[in-house]
């Protein structure tokens, strides 16, 4: 796989259908080479700054620090601010938390998104994070195909339906479990003494899930074609880190596209003249690339107009998928281009004529799209949205637009985005919303969520992903197999936080029924039932770590997380104590709380209000607000319960 | 609003402060729970998608025949005669067969937006606005809503658009209303207030103001219906209902909890979810078949009669007022793949105990349905009246917003008038 880090990013397309071997992209991080996890406290007495100074980072660090004084954030906001725009929020594992937070955790930060950027749609999952796939998402490991052969082989076996329709739904939701794991643990890496350090940014899971969401599939309508080891957000994270015109192509030709859109279906008819549907060709236009939808009106300003859709409606006629139970060659996508089907005619696009070269003519209009300027205004929009503030957007376009090349250079215009002043401002800070999937994630991630404890709950259940190999499934073996892994508690641990998700969107993530996808802006999910629900998600998440408790984690010197002695404090220092030491050491959170001890206000990467604070102290004294229907208090009582109360809170919607 | 109720709303809003247009503050009318029956309210249902308005009707004589030859797979097959005019989808025969619903059902033929958009995104937030030029942040259901100084109440996960502006209670399962309730191995210690509290600021601090009036909002909405709620399940509703379990039947029995509930919403929204997005394979009259339109029809059908018994048994029938409409319909040819694409006017349905019954002749304006003459794989049915005429006279002369109030909901200015009313709305006598 280190091949791939030298090809040119067009030629990333072609090999990648080739090269699915261990085929697990995600995160693996190691430290960035120029600044270790033990350089982290290196700082220079006098100056304050950190021994190491940044190299590749070296603009992005000077955009974080050359800031006017009103302007400038703190080393612990800047931490916070690049972990809950950059990745899923702040996570307690390892030395670049707030209580470190300092000029060496900038340049680190610095260093880091440099390195990640260089590796995006090259990464590949942690060793634990793969066993946790193997073990409890094992249908994420074989390809779709193989699956699907197994479908068609339940179908004449098992008239009853059960097995087929239940391997067609437990397939993709397992897609949706690994994005979901991933997310929440994909930023972490073990040190060299086995200890957990977390990266805190993810770029390459946040880009994932924003052009995941740019090109939205409907698992509903398409799953058949969206599972698997290489299953559609498989597919776009490889076009990551090449140009937006090779990751539109890669979306364009994926049958869970195609599907999803008509596409597959759509030929040309003679007699009339026209294409048999409109549908792929006019979302193509409106959502994936122009982001506006058709004139309404002459001269209104718009760049195409209903013809246009017509038109390319035509262009794209022959370009279809294979049937989901079609024996496909190894490796295959699915992506059949059906000349037979295609109109043999000229056609006129937004003003330029082409010729009937087939699909030769739907690819050179891909390119004219990748690069037309309405195109690039409204991709940089979009990207421009996720990381800024709305009264920032403007200079945050224009550096994407400058920064686009030919096709979109991806990797070019994340740096154009990030090495702005603008981004790294005060008046940038927690200025966005968070998405429902951000508010779940960054929860869980704050509660611990880690490697090794699903890895080692894995091992205690004693799973490998063998008794799913589809080739060699009968109906009964299958649903055997499938009804043991549903009782798994570890597995409750990843599908569980999916339900929240689903709670708060209305609809399970990869499921969206609309190609816009969902809103990137958190607050257009806001009603009164949204803050009641979201009110309470972080409680209901922390009982998921039950999950874990009782399944695995009996070695606890084998990971260096301690739990946190608070019945043991509470006896010593009181209730108060006890549960601001464990909101400010333990969930990520800095000092919020006043400490009895000396912890300067700096700690803390955001205020919370004195009547929230209050709250969380009332509840923590309270036995009759705690979670769990336990007489005496526990360890596991009340930090399930003291972190839902903190995690609830109005400070957690933002980012 | 009565005297009694005038004192505790100075009270709340006075408490609360003043608010800017688009964080309006309407509180839900506390009412005694027989006082329920009297209430004019109107059930708003959106089908998302781009509903194919003919596939539901389609005309008898006339143009029936081109229609068919254009329609070879999803014309309507033997339809039921509705009109003298007009022929329905005959998996529609669960409303027609129903004496109450055949008394009130209205088919709006050739209804629609003004504007020419084709785009599923665009139009909707046109209709949803009521704005038929450009767009508005608000919804035009909302601040009719607010105007009313009456609740209202969006059933589905996610506050649908038409209710912006106002502060609409937005549940798919009343549950949730619950101030604690278990989940898993959680016992229900912590009290909504205390949730809530997290995300209210207290006097005198400063922060995210808009979270505040959410929760704010939350908690009076949700406390002022809990008790009343006490021990109502999604699916002990649908069963007492007789509801066919699907979503949207789902959706129309905790409408109807909601409808009778303290809340004494003005407005009621249904989100049907976007499925009638029918480009290929519509299967027009087949009531099996995964996301298949004449599946989707049969469900509505099937579920509207039983939101009809369901309204009578709680007696809110006779004062309630339920529309169907879609962002636009489809075209008339059909396309390639035995499917229809984006097209212009389609139909509106409505009922309602509030409603008056369709007539071929009743309406200015109205001809029989009619197609052009000549037809390419975009020409669509033209619109003849604006879905915002109707929705002004329903909310006038039905919930009895002001006229001037009611006309100005919708932009352009005046591009709504009461003129051209169709007299949908029964009056009394």
């Amino acid at each position: 796989m280190s091949s791939f880090r030298s090809l040119p990013s067009n030629a990333l397309v072609v090999l990648v259908l080739c090269s699915l071997g261990s085929g697990a992209l995600a995160m693996n991080p190691v430290a960035p080479a120029t600044i270790g996890y033990s350089d982290l406290t290196s700082l220079n007495p006098q100056t304050n700054l950190c021994m190491r100074r940044p190299v590749h980072g070296a603009a992005i660090y000077a955009a974080m620090t050359n800031q006017s004084a009103a302007n400038k954030l703190r080393n612990v906001e800047l931490l916070q601010h690049a972990a809950s725009r950059l990745g899923f929020g702040l996570s307690p594992f390892g030395p670049l938390v707030p209580g470190n937070s300092n000029d060496c955790t900038t340049v680190f930060i610095a260093e880091e998104i440099v390195r990640q950027i260089g590796l995006l749609g090259a990464n590949e999952d942690h060793p634990h994070v793969l066993t946790a796939r193997r073990g409890l998402l094992p249908l994420t490991r074989f390809l779709r195909n193989d699956i699907n052969q197994a479908v068609a082989r339940f179908k004449t076996l098992d008239p009853s339906g059960e097995s087929y329709g239940s391997l067609w739904w437990e397939a993709w939701l397992q897609v949706a479990g690994l994005m979901t794991y991933r997310e929440m643990v994909g930023s972490q890496g073990l040190r060299g003494n086995g200890t957990i350090v977390d990266h805190q940014i993810a770029l390459e899971e946040v880009l994932a899930e924003l052009w995941f969401n740019h090109f939205n599939v409907a698992a509903s309508k398409s799953h058949q074609y969206m599972y698997g080891r290489d299953s559609y957000p498989e597919a776009l994270r490889f076009g990551l880190g090449g140009t937006f015109g090779s990751l539109l192509r890669v979306a364009m030709r994926q049958p869970a596209m195609l599907v999803y859109l008509d596409n597959q279906n759509n030929l040309y008819d003679p007699a009339t003249g026209s294409a048999a549907n409109q549908n792929l060709a006019r979302e193509l236009l409106e959502l994936h690339t122009f982001g506006v939808g058709p004139r309404e009106s002459p001269g209104d300003g718009r760049p195409y107009g209903q013809s246009d859709v017509v038109e390319l409606a035509k262009i794209l006629t022959g370009w279809h998928a294979h049937h989901h139970s079609v024996l496909l060659p190894q490796g295959a996508s699915g992506f059949v281009y059906h000349g037979a089907l295609d109109a043999d005619v000229p056609v006129r696009f937004l003003g330029t004529d082409y010729p009937p070269t087939g699909e030769a003519r739907a690819l050179a209009v891909l390119s004219a799209l990748a690069d037309h300027a309405q195109t690039k205004t409204a991709i940089c929009t979009k990207l421009s949205r996720a990381f800024y503030a709305p009264e920032l957007l403007a200079g945050a376009r224009d550096a994407c637009v400058a920064a686009w090349g030919t096709g979109g250079d991806l990797k070019a215009i994340m740096l154009a985005l990030l090495q702005r002043p603008e981004f790294w401002g005060r008046s940038n800070y927690r200025k966005l919303y968070r998405t429902p999937i951000e508010i779940v994630v960054s929860a869980m991630r704050q509660m611990g969520a880690n490697i090794v404890d699903v890895a080692y709950a894995v091992s205690a259940e004693g799973r490998a992903e063998t008794v799913f190999t589809p080739s060699a499934l009968t109906p009964s073996s299958y649903m055997t197999a499938i009804r043991d892994l549903q009782a798994s508690r570890a597995a409750f641990f990843i599908h569980g936080s999916n339900r929240r998700i689903e709670n708060l969107m209305g609809i399970q993530r990869m499921n969206i029924a609309p190609p816009t996808g969902y809103a990137l802006d958190g607050s257009r999910f806001f009603s009164t039932g949204y803050i009641d629900t979201v009110s309470r998600t972080a409680m209901e998440l922390a009982g998921l770590f039950e999950q874990l408790h009782t399944s695995s984690r009996q070695d606890f010197t084998s990971w260096q997380y301690t739990r946190p002695p608070i019945v043991s404090d509470i006896n010593a220092s009181g209730s108060d104590f006890a549960v601001q030491k464990y909101v400010n050491e333990r969930l990520a959170m800095g000092d919020i709380l006043p400490l009895a001890r000396n912890a300067t206000p700096a700690v803390s990467p955001f205020v919370l209000q004195p009547s929230h604070r209050r709250i969380i102290s009332e509840v923590a004294a309270a036995s009759a607000s705690w979670a769990y229907w336990e007489a005496t208090p526990s360890n596991k009582v009340l930090e399930k319960t003291w972190a839902g109360v903190a995690l609830g809170n109005v400070e957690q919607l933002k980012k | 609003m009565t005297t009694g109720n005038m004192g505790r709303r100075q009270f709340l809003v006075g408490a609360l402060g003043a608010l800017g247009a688009a964080g309006s503050l309407v509180l839900p009318r506390m009412i005694a729970q027989g006082a329920a029956a009297a209430s004019k309210r109107l059930v708003f249902i959106f089908l998302r998608g781009g509903v194919d308005g003919l596939g539901l009707v389609s005309p008898i004589g006339g143009d029936a025949a081109t229609l068919a030859a254009l329609r070879r797979n999803i014309g309507l097959r033997d339809p039921l005669v509705f009109s003298p005019t007009l022929g329905v989808n005959r998996l529609l025969a669960p409303l027609l067969d129903d004496a109450s619903i055949k008394a009130c059902l209205n088919i709006v033929l050739h209804a629609g937006s003004l504007n020419e958009t084709r785009s599923h995104f665009v139009q909707m937030d046109h209709v949803e606005s009521g704005n038929a030029a450009s767009t508005t942040p608000t919804g035009f259901l909302g601040m009719a809503a607010n105007a009313l100084v009456r609740s209202t109440v969006g059933v589905g996960a996610l506050m649908p658009a038409s209710l912006r502006g106002a502060n609409p209670l937005v549940l798919s399962d009343p549950a949730r209303l619950q101030p604690q309730y278990a989940h898993g191995g959680l016992k229900p210690g912590l009290r909504r207030a205390q949730r809530l509290g997290l995300y209210k600021l207290a006097s005198g601090e400063a922060g995210d103001t808009r979270v505040d009036t959410l929760a704010r909002q939350a908690e009076l909405q949700f406390d002022a219906v809990a008790s009343a709620m006490q021990g109502v399940t999604l699916s002990g509703l649908v069963t007492a209902g007789g509801y066919v379990n699907s979503p949207f039947g789902q959706r129309l029995a905790v409408a109807g909890a909601m409808l009778a509930s303290p809340a004494d919403p003005a407005i009621v929204t249904i989100d049907a979810e976007h499925g009638w997005d029918t480009h290929a394979n519509q299967a027009t009259n087949d009531a099996a078949g995964f996301h298949a339109y004449g599946k989707k029809v049969d469900d509505l059908a099937k579920n509207l009669r039983v939101f009809k018994n369901d309204l009578q048994r709680r007696a809110m029938w006779e004062n309630t007022a339920i529309v169907l409409l879609s962002e636009f319909g489809r075209t008339i040819r059909e396309n390639g793949n035995q499917g229809s694409d984006h097209g212009r006017a389609g139909a509106m349905l409505l009922l309602g105990g509030a409603m008056r019954a369709h007539s071929d002749s009743a309406y200015r304006g109205l001809r029989s349905l009619s197609l052009p003459t000549t037809f390419d794989e975009s020409t669509a049915l033209d619109v003849v009246h604006d879905y915002r005429v109707v929705m002004a006279e329903i909310l006038e002369r039905h919930l009895g917003l002001g006229q001037a109030a009611a006309l100005g909901l919708f932009q352009p200015a005046a591009s709504v008038r009461a003129s051209d009313y169709l007299n949908v709305v029964r009056t009394a006598g």
